[in-house]
């Protein structure tokens, strides 16, 4: 019994000098090792506020009028316009659909879009009203039609009904068609969003105005329907808000700081400890001659 | 070692006259949909290489291959670590993960580093002194129970499986990519052409041309980036440093006025800071998801048996703990560059006029979209095919030998000839390829994640049973039981969910489970909750580990004299 007693591996209790100073080392290592990289995710989350992106503001203000039903300028309505717009720019993330709090889904594109449509009709001068709603409505029956017809192509190589090469042709020529209109309706309304919401032919102006083709939709008429006067606020907030601190918002090497911190000094910090753990266990396994093999 | 460089040099050598073959015909401005020839080629030669490179350097018989093995540097062996661990995973889905969700997804650059860390110091040395083959050898052993080997061979198949999945659906897009087909296509084709280069390179033996495979990864993975930032204007001799500022300019924008384009699309991004602070909203990805990923991966990669085992084969010791420092170093080179992708995809694909992009596909596309000849290009996507190669092919024995040996011979059949096993391990690898392949159809999810399933998995199951099996001798072979029963059931319920999910189905508390216990993160309970009942059944129960297997332990795992 006496004999087993002294075996006995346990981590925190030593046997001898060899483990008590491999038990230190390793102690002190894994705890450095926690800190090092929990213990800043938790000052990011602690140190972190809800920060607003520029265009949170002006829309802000013009979405609290215009919910109060007060009457809005035309440069209220031209910055709601914009900052519409400039999250419509981060156009990777927004596609997507998203849980609505109360379960149900809904797309932040499609609310984005028909909204920006929207301001952009209020915008325009009444004579051209008309001509705005006509020329969205035949973009949208040629883009509906188009995917009729791309569906019926694309069921050529998924299913067992064959099309024949003739009609294959011809499919691929009226969507071409289709595809051509829909871009000359684009291009023609373009230009003219572009003059009322007062976009310039320049830095960020020019690149959100890239998007707007790609944010036209058909909408059913001047006002706005309730499920989306629910909905943008929600979503303003959700793509303008961020969480910044100092530690984000110093940089170092050009990084924002904590994000240094994260893909790279969390790594050099491993390899440190993995290098100081060699070179102390070397020298603890000569100290107490820990046979080789 | 001067023949190690003699053959770099000839691969390299081979890989430049393929590149002049085609090198008049550059530029392919489609982003896929079409057959790429100069790609093709390119990643025929690599494999072939590679086999070559096996053939030349085959080891007659097991004697002459044990001495090489001795000859080799700790440094060689880091290589060979980095090459074994990279993957589809690695090379691809990290670069993804962090382009679709930003932030967020370095935490699986920290989890899949962090962990060596713990690898290192808990368990390299004393795995290499306890001196089992596999790892379900080792838990067999300590736990003197035959059942629990069993266990510790079906895990270490499903682990194998599981970790396979997201390889072939990386090697699925990358062929997919090369040829111009359907996904469902490239995805049995590529599915085909690892078996193959699995059983040719079995046969020859090649493990030794890891060190050149992983050479060929490290270069198709940054030269790319030093082009694309020259291009742009941004510091390119450090890539990894020079990407700084690209993540910056994506938070404060960058603007036209620079004029720099990219095949007609200006290299232009509205102000976009979701994508580098913490947990942005938009993203949809809490702080306790960051760090329950983060700490699932770093158990994770200490209780991979695939990984474990590469410690038995080291010869000294002290060489076992620097082959893992150098091989982290090695890790560490593509893991800080995978961020740079994630950064320059960001911008370049931000023009409403690329459209929708596979996210996992989303390294290839950045070199194609900024405008990197299509050698280069081609290079990469060989560079991750070779990735998910090399490690497809070491699993597939690994799944393979857990299944012929520790559970047909040992378990099932003892009196099994040896012809026998190997007629099973082979029929093991065939069939465990197919059923993948068609795992990997499901697209379940992207890649990072479906790795990160096999790492909650290894971190709830091994783990526990290496962590107290090394440093705690009255863990017991109750207590190991209890323990992994517990971390099985925690995964279990963990992928029924996840599963059902998927496929629109709710179960009672879907929502409260999915987000606490979600299929790529629940090993942060897992993992916790086994070591627990670990240590209380085996405190509790009357069986006690035999002096025998304590005497051992302290004697010749920890050395005490």
């Amino acid at each position: 019994m006496e004999e087993t007693k002294n075996y006995k591996v346990n981590f925190f209790k030593p046997i001898n000098g060899q483990t008590k100073a491999n038990m230190k080392m390793v102690s002190i290592m894994i705890i450095i090792w926690v800190l090092a990289v929990f213990g800043f995710q938790v000052l990011l989350i602690l140190l972190g506020e809800p920060t607003a992106e520029k265009a949170y503001s002006s829309y802000e203000k013009v979405w609290a009028k215009l919910s109060s039903g007060q009457e809005i300028s035309v440069e209220e309505k031209q910055d709601l316009t914009r900052a519409l717009l400039s999250v419509i720019g981060k156009n990777i993330i927004i596609n997507k659909d998203y849980k609505k709090p109360d379960g149900s889904k809904e797309n932040h594109k499609k609310i984005l879009s028909e909204t920006f449509t929207w301001s952009v009709f209020n915008l325009l001068p009444n004579d051209q009203k008309d001509n705005f709603m006509q020329k969205l409505d035949v973009i949208a029956t040629n883009l509906s039609k188009k995917d009729e017809l791309q569906k019926k192509l694309d069921a050529d190589t998924t299913s067992t009904t064959k099309i024949s090469e003739k009609d294959k042709a011809e499919l691929t020529k009226s969507i071409k068609d289709l595809e051509d209109s829909i871009k000359k309706g684009d291009t023609e309304l373009t230009p003219m969003c572009i003059s009322v919401i007062g976009l310039q032919n320049k830095g960020f102006d020019k690149l959100m105005s890239e998007f707007i083709p790609f944010s036209l939709v058909s909408i059913d008429g001047p006002k706005l329907s309730d499920t989306n006067k629910e909905a943008i606020p929600r979503i303003m907030k959700l793509y303008l808000f961020h969480n910044q601190s100092a530690l984000t918002d110093t940089t170092f090497l050009g990084f924002p700081f904590h994000y240094w911190y994260t893909a790279q000094f969390l790594l050099i910090l491993f390899i440190l400890l993995c290098f100081v753990y060699a070179i102390i266990t070397d020298r603890i396994d000569k100290k107490y001659n820990v046979p080789e093999n | 070692m001067s023949k190690f460089y003699k053959i770099l040099l000839i691969s390299l050598f081979l890989l430049l006259t393929t590149s002049a073959v085609f090198a008049g015909e550059v530029k392919a401005t489609q982003l896929e949909g079409e057959f790429k020839v100069g790609p093709s080629i390119i990643l025929i030669t690599i494999l072939l290489i590679f086999v070559l490179v096996g053939f030349l350097n085959r080891a007659r018989d097991t004697s002459t291959y044990w001495a090489a093995a001795r000859k080799i540097s700790p440094i060689g062996a880091g290589a060979a670590i980095a090459s074994n661990w990279m993957s589809a995973a690695s090379f691809l889905g990290m670069a993804a993960i962090m382009y679709a969700s930003g932030y967020h997804g370095l935490s699986y650059v920290v989890g899949w580093t962090g962990g060596y860390v713990l690898l290192l110091i808990l368990m390299a040395g004393q795995i290499r002194r306890y001196g089992k083959f596999t790892a379900s050898d080792f838990i067999g052993d300590r736990f003197y129970s035959k059942g629990l080997r069993g266990l510790g061979a079906v895990l270490t198949m499903l682990i194998s499986f599981g970790y396979c999945v997201g390889q072939f659906a990386g090697i699925g897009l990358m062929f997919k990519w090369v040829l111009g087909i359907d996904y469902m296509y490239s995805v049995f084709i590529g599915a085909a052409v690892v078996l193959l280069y699995t059983l040719i390179s079995g046969m020859l033996g090649a493990t030794k041309n890891m060190q050149i495979q992983y050479v060929i990864i490290l270069i198709s993975y940054v030269v790319p980036l030093f082009i694309i930032l020259y291009k742009f204007g941004y510091f390119f001799v450090i890539p990894e440093i020079g990407y700084g500022s690209v993540v910056s300019d994506i938070v404060s924008g960058i603007d036209i006025s620079k004029g720099l384009t990219s095949m007609g699309n200006e290299f232009a991004i509205l102000p976009s800071p979701e994508y580098a602070m913490p947990w942005d909203p938009s993203t949809g990805m809490s702080p306790f998801q960051w760090i329950a990923i983060c700490f699932s991966l770093m158990l994770g990669t200490a209780g991979l048996p695939h990984v474990i085992q590469r410690f038995y084969v080291v010869p000294r010791i002290k060489d076992a703990r620097w082959s893992v420092v150098w091989g982290l170093f090695f890790i560490c080179l593509i893991y800080w560059s995978a961020p740079v992708y994630s950064a320059l995809g960001k911008v370049l694909s931000a023009s409403p006029n690329v459209g929708e992009l596979a996210k996992d596909a989303i390294v290839v596309y950045t070199a194609q979209l900024g405008d990197v000849i299509e050698f280069i290009t081609g290079l990469l996507a060989a560079g991750a095919i070779s990735a998910a190669f090399s490690t497809v092919s070491g699993l597939l024995v690994a799944g393979a030998s857990a299944f012929s040996h520790d559970l047909y011979y040992k378990v099932i059949n003892p009196k099994a000839t040896e012809s026998k096993q190997l007629l099973m391990g082979r029929v093991g690898v065939i069939l465990m390829s197919a059923i993948v392949a068609i795992i990997a159809l499901l697209n379940l999810a992207l890649i990072a994640q479906l790795v990160a399933i096999v790492f909650s998995l290894a971190a709830s199951t091994i783990f526990p049973l290496f962590l107290l099996g090394i440093w705690w001798s009255s863990s017991n072979k109750k207590g190991a039981w209890a323990g992994t029963i517990v971390g099985m059931t925690i995964s279990l319920v963990a992928l029924v969910y996840f599963i059902v999910g998927k496929y629109g189905g709710a179960l009672p508390a879907q929502d409260f489970i999915t987000y606490y216990l979600n299929a790529w993160y629940f090993g942060w309970l897992g993992a916790p909750l086994a070591i627990l009942t670990n240590i209380v059944v085996s405190k509790l129960s009357k069986d006690k580990t035999p002096h025998e297997i304590i005497k051992f332990l302290a004697e010749k795992v920890h050395g005490g004299n």
